[in-house]
């Protein structure tokens, strides 16, 4: 009933200059009934763009939109029965919370009774209960926040659009919020498409996950996929914090071989279909990185130490352009200028193409 | 506890002052600062006030009497001014306003030529008065002038709009609310630019119609600028003058004479200042009452942001 797709959709904004980039081109994913889905990527890479056409304030150039399996190009935003959680939260300044929440039943004509009853129950399941009097400036951040997700919830969509809605609350206050959104979109079985920036909001809340970059979409999958398995370098940079470590190497006769000082040699064979791609990027996790065990060995000069408590990240120079981040847990004991030899399983790598960034498949 | 604390060091004759005299020293430094100000304050602003007070309090003699009072309650022409008065308030005030509302909501959309509509309107305002008066005493000058000249073309006989009674002080409230319009309308402006478009997007999303939003949000949250244009407009209504002298110098039989057009005349053609001196001591006292009203009235509606 309220799955939501999006088809082939592409939009150019008409600017000043002559060649202004899509903002979105070719794009399509689907986010099923009652799924939680996240448009992940950097600003500017037209994730908002999408939710807004989705939502029916803007129009696409070409492609569909479907909401509930009907295509909804042409029904205006009012009839397209979602709910818009705005970054801002686009609270009425001059209305109180409870006028607020109700507007929109209001404009629908919703009678008073009903109006009171569903005030009631949002007012519960956020904890307003105490500030319906309240006008919004006499409000916090967070209880702002919650009043916006009144007016989402107050009008009975089960589909709710979320611009960053966390982006203006402190750090403390936005893993609370994280957990209680999740927990009402189960409890109301909503599906929600949720724009961030924030990969942590995005692998901590969603089903799905759409990377995002420059108007397309570089890869839509499940948290635990995007993160073992990143389908571009894109992607492998932007998830995990530190990001995935891209060493250039040349893949040649059935073997990859990094560019560093030795010139370290890896089996690792390429699958036939990608077998002709020469410089490719070996991807690791810092995570994958062990000071012992078995795997290949790599030397490196330790150039930066951070203790974060739990783990260590070591970052090492291999004498390649980008230093090899290595997460080691607990509390190692290495210094700054100190040759550290590390191993890294085979397993563990994923291959890149250094041209495309296309994830390369083993043989 | 040790004996040989260090000697203070004698301090010299200005640190050795009281604390007391420093501050009097630092007060007068004050005033001294402020001294050229109060001086031309006091000389070409309170000491006449005063003077004009102390004037509306005189008689004939100079002695002090209220005759300058029972003047007033006499006084047909004064009586018809006033009344001519409200009239210019209660029209050019609430038109002008609600036209000025109407060009901000148009230009403030998306469409073609913004820039020079935003222009047209806003032109009259940088017009000097004065200018303005004479393009509509052309417009109006009967027989030839351009409204004439339409109402011919399409059979309608003409007529001396400035010269009846009747439809002089009109007249004279169309080129006001000409001009003022425009200049309220930079006001609303700004204020229409200062919401955040998501305000729309969300009533939109709520199904709610441009009116519904338009009523429900937009004016209330204009409601500071409507009261601060609504008191300049009451102003402006009672401070107008000088289209008057420039197109019908309050004429015919005083049909177009404002307040402070017959107190000009008071002062400067009957040579009456203590009469005149009371009149403008009614026409303040007037002025603070209304704004004072309209703040009571308005600001309870008032949302500031």
């Amino acid at each position: 009933m309220s799955a939501v797709e999006i088809r082939d959709v592409s939009k150019t904004f008409k600017g000043s200059a002559a060649e202004t980039p899509p903002a979105l081109s070719r794009v399509s994913f689907r986010a099923e009934a009652g799924q939680f889905l996240a448009l992940l990527g950097p600003s500017g890479c037209g994730k908002s763009t999408l939710l807004r056409i989705i939502a029916g304030l803007e129009h696409a150039d070409s492609g569909d939109v479907l909401i509930g399996d009907r295509r909804v190009n042409d029904v205006p935003a009012a009839r397209r029965q979602v709910a818009m959680v705005f970054q801002s939260y686009a609270l009425y300044p001059h209305l109180s919370v409870a006028e607020n929440i109700v507007f929109g039943l209001k404009v629908r004509k919703v009678a008073p009774e009903e109006r009171a009853k569903r005030l009631k129950n949002a007012a519960a399941m956020l904890g307003l209960a105490d500030y319906l009097e309240r006008k919004p400036s006499q409000l916090s951040g967070g209880q702002r926040q919650r009043v916006a997700l009144g007016r989402a919830i107050v009008g009975q969509s089960q589909i709710v659009l979320m611009d960053e809605p966390l982006s203006n609350l402190d750090a403390k206050l936005r893993q609370q919020m994280r957990e209680e959104l999740r927990a009402l979109q189960r409890e109301l079985g909503l599906t929600v498409i949720y724009v961030t920036h924030d990969q942590i909001e995005a692998m901590t809340m969603a089903d799905r996950v759409v990377v995002m970059r420059r108007g397309e979409i570089e890869q839509c999958a499940a948290p635990v996929e995007l993160y073992q398995r990143p389908a571009t370098t894109v992607v492998a940079a932007f998830i995990g914090s530190p990001p995935m470590n891209l060493l250039p190497a040349v893949a040649a006769d059935g073997a990859v071989t990094l560019r560093n000082p030795e010139a370290t040699r890896l089996p690792l064979e390429l699958a036939p279909a990608d077998a002709a791609t020469r410089e490719v990027l070996l991807g690791v996790r810092a995570e994958h990185v062990r000071l012992g065990g078995a795997g290949i060995a790599l030397a490196g000069t330790a150039r930066s130490i951070e203790y974060h408590g739990a783990d260590t990240i070591a970052g090492l120079d291999l004498g390649l352009p980008d230093k090899l981040m290595a997460r080691l847990p607990g509390l190692v004991e290495i210094a700054v200028g100190q040759r550290v030899e590390v191993r890294i399983d085979p397993a563990d790598i994923a291959l890149f193409s250094a041209a495309s960034g296309r994830r390369l498949e083993r043989g | 506890m040790s004996a040989t604390l260090p000697q203070a060091p004698t301090r010299d004759a200005d640190l050795a002052e009281s604390p007391r005299r420093r501050a009097r020293r630092a007060t007068l430094g004050g005033w001294a600062l402020i001294a050229p100000s109060l001086a031309i304050i006091f000389a070409f602003t309170l000491y006449p006030i005063g003077l004009s007070v102390f004037d509306s309090f005189t008689g004939q003699g100079g002695k002090l009497s209220l005759e300058q009072f029972s003047a007033m309650a006499d006084d047909e022409i004064l009586h018809k001014v006033f009344r001519n008065n409200i009239v210019f308030a209660l029209f050019t005030g609430p038109i002008s306003i609600v036209i000025a509302l109407a060009m901000a909501l148009w230009v403030n959309g998306r469409i073609r030529g913004r820039g020079f509509l935003r222009l047209a309107f806003f032109t009259p305002t940088v017009l000097p008065m004065v200018a303005a008066a004479s393009i509509w005493l052309y417009f109006y000058t009967p027989g030839y002038g351009p409204i004439d000249t339409l109402m011919h073309a399409i059979g309608l006989p003409g007529h001396n709009w400035l010269g009846d009674p009747a439809t002089a002080l009109p007249s004279i409230m169309v080129v006001t609310i000409w001009k003022e319009a425009g200049f309220f309308m930079i006001f609303y402006l700004a204020g229409l630019q200062n919401m955040p478009p998501e305000l729309e997007e969300a009533s939109m999303l709520e199904g709610a119609s441009a009116w519904y939003h338009f009523r429900r949000v937009t004016l209330p949250l204009l409601m500071p600028t409507t009261l601060f244009v609504t008191v300049v407009a009451v102003t402006t209504s009672f401070k107008q003058v000088e289209h008057i002298f420039v197109m019908t110098r309050g004429g015919p039989d005083n049909a177009s004479s404002l307040l402070l057009f017959y107190i000009y005349k008071v002062a400067f053609t009957f040579y009456d200042q203590h009469y005149a001196a009371i009149l403008t001591l009614v026409l303040v006292l007037t002025l603070l009452l209304l704004a004072f009203l309209q703040f009571r009235f308005l600001e309870k509606r008032t949302h500031y942001q």
